[in-house]
């Protein structure tokens, strides 16, 4: 096959490795592989949910999320039916009446004549939408409406993998956190053992005691007892 | 249900975790626990031992001092029956 832009990009997502970057850098070069894809697309963004809210999160244009900002304002546009029904919605021309009215306005003012917007889906589960804008009326024909699903898809799974290795990213941060928290705990259960001469479970009681009495965390507790020990046990070399 | 239970089930939905956020939290307490048994524990499965609760109560307790400290989970020795 030829090197066209789309199996130039083909070929750079399948390449791609997420634990390059943020989520959002990931989805960045997302967008702008799709961008050089697909031709009539001048502007491309992804529709998701960001904090609870659905936004333009990403995008090759910040006249993107300017556009899609009516839809989110509306409650009403592409994108959104796209994201919600896992279905592609289609505007041939903004310039004419017909449903997302306000969205059609928009993107009007702004020079967008027609739009495509493709659900990303994995596994039945919609995770947002990429939306393509072009600056010509049915600027998407056949060909580029076939070649945005299959680019969309690919992405979706990009998506997926992303969020699937920065949550496994973020669960493997706070493993080794508590690990850390927990060594201290450890270290100051053994320095109660052997001062007081008491069992695993009494020193553990004793810090839990300490914790309530102070208000103060029971790893900060502990964290104290084992500085405390680590000064008392440096002082006789400063002295000397 | 075990008045540990109960605590421990009042204290994860102040949290508004999961159980698999309290066993990962728990890990840096103490214990042995598996996702297994702090799902037993929960649900009144198994009975916690006076060390487990105090573990899994001091967990949650950090974390309400880390949030704003405007809830304090009981331990063994404070639970009722």
């Amino acid at each position: 096959m030829a090197d066209s832009p789309l199996s130039e990009s083909l070929a750079e997502l399948s390449r791609f490795f997420v634990g390059d970057g943020t989520i959002e850098e990931a989805l960045t070069r997302v967008v702008n592989l799709t961008v050089a894809a697909v031709a009539p697309a001048d502007l491309v963004g992804i529709t998701m949910i960001v904090e609870g809210r659905q936004r333009t999160a990403v995008f090759t244009d910040e006249l993107a999320p300017e556009i899609d900002q009516a839809q989110y304002d509306s409650g009403s546009g592409p994108c959104l039916d796209a994201f919600r029904d896992q279905r592609v919605t289609e505007i041939t021309s903004t310039r004419e009446p017909g449903p997302w009215l306000e969205f059609r306005r928009a993107a009007a003012d702004h020079g967008i004549l027609s739009t495509i917007s493709m659900p990303l889906v994995v596994e039945k589960r919609s995770v947002g939408a990429m939306n393509l804008y072009s600056r010509r009326e049915a600027a998407f024909g056949d060909v580029d409406r076939a070649n945005a699903e299959m680019f969309a898809a690919q992405a979706a799974i990009v998506l997926a993998n992303a969020q699937a290795y920065w949550d496994a990213h973020q669960l493997s941060t706070r493993l080794a956190e508590s690990m850390h928290h927990r060594a201290i705990i450890e270290q100051a259960k053994g320095m109660l053992m052997a001062a007081e001469g008491i069992d695993e479970e009494a020193a553990f009681d004793l810090l839990i005691r300490a914790s309530q009495r102070e208000n103060v965390k029971l790893r900060d507790i502990a964290q104290r007892i084992v500085d405390a020990a680590v000064t008392r046990a440096r002082r006789p070399e400063d002295e000397s | 249900m075990s008045a540990s239970s109960a605590a421990l089930r009042r204290g994860l939905a102040l949290a508004q975790w999961e159980p698999i956020d309290l066993w990962r939290a728990a890990l840096g307490t103490g214990g042995h626990f598996t996702r297994h048994d702090i799902e037993a524990l929960l649900d009144g499965g198994r009975a916690a031992t006076p060390t487990e609760h105090d573990i899994l109560a001091s967990t949650l307790n950090d974390h309400f001092l880390d949030q704003d400290g405007g809830h304090s989970l009981r331990y063994w020795s404070e639970l009722d029956g």
